[in-house]
């Protein structure tokens, strides 16, 4: 993880576009896409800085990409899944491109249902690789409490994708 | 281990902040209430799910952005170089049957030749005749090239 920057912007950027490029590939799957949003994120950012710095840039910028990776995949046509019964059979062996492109995007699009504090304590788990101890001394919450929203951030991406993807059964 | 122990471990499980020997102790107790084994199962679905997509890209998709175009770019100059090649070969047989088949060398002296007297050939062609015929080692593609220049010029 990296050190928290100082005032510079410039020493900012090039402390967190790394993360905030992984956080955006990991989300979208495309390294255009990814870029992208390393510019739109740190134009926010910028934005951001003027009116007021968040105490926490780390949080802040992890924030501003999962909720542009929204904005990026709500602004899109998505291409209708196999409904009724049609569950794709989702990571078992090597899935096709495309295939893996419309669950990261149905991953994103079940992150937008999820509430902030689900979903940010979800992405800096599973996007970031934070442990809940981190987790709950970036955002300033009980252990047990970042525990909680992270079940139910997972319960609800499951109600979200069951029906349209089938996990495998062991969950590897 | 009772319900409620695996209720509160539930998230260290799946978050994968067990130790080993804890997953072993709570996989064993969660045998014993089959409705939790299949709630757990099934955010351990998803959760695979999500980490599917956030390991190690796949070839396919990693190749997207710049990378994904080399290879093209690759075979573009190879067919480009295979096309002269051939053509350079082909025009130069053609040309050597009907001179009643003079040596590369020769036609990089008659280039040389003409370059003496003036107009016939540009520039860079006198220039790389020239080259050529300081080093004997040039590639047998490179009097191809030289002889395809001369049949076009001719």
């Amino acid at each position: 993880m990296a050190t928290p920057p100082g005032a510079d912007p410039a020493e900012l950027f090039e402390s967190f576009r790394g993360d905030v490029y992984l956080w955006g590939r990991r989300l979208l799957g495309s390294h255009h896409d990814a870029l992208d949003l390393v510019q739109d994120v740190f134009l926010r950012w910028f934005e951001q800085v003027r009116r007021s710095k968040p105490r926490n840039p780390r949080g802040w910028l992890r924030r501003a990409t999962v909720n542009r990776a929204i904005d990026l995949i709500r602004s899109r046509e998505r291409k209708a899944l196999p409904a009724g019964g049609g569950a794709v059979a989702a990571p078992a062996g090597p899935m096709k491109a495309c295939e893996r492109m419309e669950l990261r995007r149905d991953i994103v699009a079940g992150l937008q249902r999820l509430t902030d504090i689900q979903r940010a304590v979800l992405v800096a788990k599973e996007y970031d690789g934070m442990t809940f101890a981190q987790i709950g001394a970036e955002m300033d919450k009980a252990v047990t409490t970042v525990k909680t929203h992270y079940l139910r951030a997972v319960a609800g991406l499951r109600s979200h994708l069951a029906g349209r993807w089938k996990p495998e059964r062991d969950g590897a | 281990m009772d319900k409620r122990a695996i209720e509160e471990q539930m998230a260290d499980y799946l978050g994968g902040e067990l130790s080993e020997e804890k997953v072993a102790r709570f996989e064993a107790a969660l045998t014993r209430h089959p409705d939790l084994e299949k709630e757990i199962g099934e955010l351990k679905g998803t959760l695979g799910l999500i980490r599917s997509m956030t390991g190690p890209e796949s070839s396919v998709e990693s190749s997207e952005g710049g990378r994904r175009h080399w290879p093209w770019a690759l075979c573009r100059y190879a067919a480009v170089l295979i096309l002269a090649f051939t053509a350079g070969y082909f025009c130069r047989g053609e040309s050597g049957s009907e001179r009643g088949g003079p040596s590369p060398r020769s036609d990089l002296a008659a280039v040389s030749t003409t370059s003496s007297g003036g107009s016939e050939h540009e520039p860079w062609e006198l220039a790389f005749a020239q080259a050529y015929s300081s080093h004997a080692s040039s590639s047998r593609l490179a009097r191809s090239f030289v002889a395809l220049n001369q049949s076009l010029n001719r």
